[in-house]
């Protein structure tokens, strides 16, 4: 039987092509809402990771979820920089709302942004905030946790990004994310004095990964827009008074 | 279980990996550590066992001038399955796999089997091919995997091992030590089995003016 004539390479290719998209759709559809939750899961347990609240050793699911609702969520309006109603800021998610355009509407997940804050016998311990920005080829997303001055990092993790992986994924490794412990990020005059830089010195600099330092250095780049003026900077002014 | 005179078949003359040289793009990058290398084992030797029967079954009505084009599409969405499940149930290690799983896509094995064997043969020898050169592939991997995670963090599979005196050997945890790794196994294979090694593709010898002329 001859398989080489145009009719039949055509119906051959087009039932190969119904075949596999009905395979790699039924597959993405079924698996979609699944993938939706791991994700929400590995988000909330990035936001306690940052805030120390996840006990050592394994983690289960429903350490991740009931130590997540304990937390404070709201969502800052960083025009106002201060708090704004009207949000679900434990589901409220910035980044799926610039991700996802036609979803967001007239929130474009650039001017609110969900904060979480960690309390202890009513007053302030702990804030852990959203930051993200332009690695070596992706976008980095993490969570930069303070303490209570509201001027020491506490801890940070980056957990979603697109850098190679063996080299640039190292910003995940948990030796150099403690590195981060106890930095600050003004000095007493307000200025901007973090920076993850090559032979770090001082209360407020990181030493970047050597043979990463790209990526390295982009984390600390993106943590000083973040906590700069254009960033939490004033809300966090803000947020100081008050709780003073 | 014996379906098929080829499975088991010779893992070690006839390996895909120390002797047909493919598929090392992934064995360098994910043999870190046990746990992810054994999900991507199981990952290639999936997406291979489903090449090989789809494109066996397929051979006798495939036309020949979009033969590579049906292939390569099996392939893929293949993969894109087996990656869609393993973000869904094993986050963790589909991102310590990254793009790897999908890599699978342009892995030598996969289209190599297809091309070389499913396509002339029947659907069962072709399954059996599929186990073992998947086999085959899973052996090397996992065995540069364990040495890489024991001799760099002291652990196998994330349980503790060696005791906290022994050294760790960093270098372990880099990739270029599963390069060297992988060098040794073959050379290793190919001292024992002195058949395997390659004829000089040069020789040492300078050519005279007859010669070239």
């Amino acid at each position: 039987m001859n398989v080489d004539t145009v009719p039949r390479t055509l119906l051959v290719a087009a039932g190969v092509a119904l075949f596999c998209s009905a395979m790699v759709s039924l597959a993405v559809h079924y698996l979609r809402p699944l993938q939706v939750d791991m994700q929400l899961l590995d988000r909330n347990r990035a936001i306690l990771e940052a805030a120390e609240l996840l006990p050592t050793g394994e983690v289960t699911d429903r350490d991740i979820v009931s130590r997540y609702l304990n937390l404070d969520a709201r969502v800052v309006d960083l025009d106002t920089a201060w708090f704004a109603g009207g949000f679900d800021a434990r589901s409220y998610d910035h980044w799926r709302l610039r991700d996802d355009v036609e979803a967001a509407g007239a929130d474009d997940g650039k001017r609110y942004v969900p904060v979480y804050l960690v309390r202890k016998a009513g007053s302030l311990e702990k804030i852990v905030l959203p930051v993200d920005g332009s690695g070596m080829w992706s976008t980095i997303y993490g969570y930069v946790a303070l303490r209570e001055d509201l001027n020491t990092i506490t801890g940070v993790t980056f957990h979603r990004h697109g850098e190679t992986p063996g080299v640039g994924d190292r910003i995940q490794d948990e030796t150099w994310l403690a590195t981060w412990y106890g930095k600050r990020i003004h000095d007493e005059d307000g200025a901007m004095r973090f920076r993850v830089t090559r032979d770090a010195t001082g209360p407020y600099e990181v030493d970047l990964i050597s043979g990463a330092s790209v990526t390295a250095e982009a984390t600390g780049e993106l943590v000083r827009t973040w906590l700069g003026d254009a960033g939490y900077g004033p809300f966090l002014e803000k947020l100081d008074e008050n709780e003073r | 279980m014996r379906f098929d005179k080829r499975f088991p078949g010779p893992i070690i003359d006839d390996n895909p990996i120390t002797v047909q040289i493919l598929g090392l793009c992934s064995v360098l990058a994910v043999s870190r550590s046990l746990e992810p290398a054994l999900i991507m084992a199981a990952a290639v030797i999936a997406v291979l066992i489903y090449s090989n029967v789809a494109v066996s079954a397929l051979r006798t009505v495939m036309p020949k001038s979009i033969r590579l084009i049906i292939e390569v599409t099996l392939v893929a969405s293949a993969v894109i399955v087996v990656d869609e499940i393993l973000k869904a149930y094993a986050p963790e290690a589909s991102r310590v796999l990254t793009i790897f799983v999908g890599l699978i896509i342009t892995n030598c094995i996969v289209l190599g089997r297809a091309e070389s064997f499913a396509m002339h043969n029947r659907v069962l020898p072709s399954l059996a091919d599929a186990l073992n050169n998947g086999v085959g592939y899973a052996a090397i991997l996992l065995f540069i995997a364990a040495t890489r995670e024991l001799l760099g963090n002291g652990s196998l599979l994330n349980v503790k091992v060696l005791p906290d005196a022994f050294p760790r050997n960093d270098m372990m945890q880099y990739a270029p030590s599963a390069f060297f790794i992988l060098g040794l196994v073959v050379w290793a294979i190919r001292s024992w089995h002195p058949e395997q090694a390659e004829q000089p593709a040069h020789s040492a010898e300078p050519l005279s003016y007859q010669e070239v002329r």
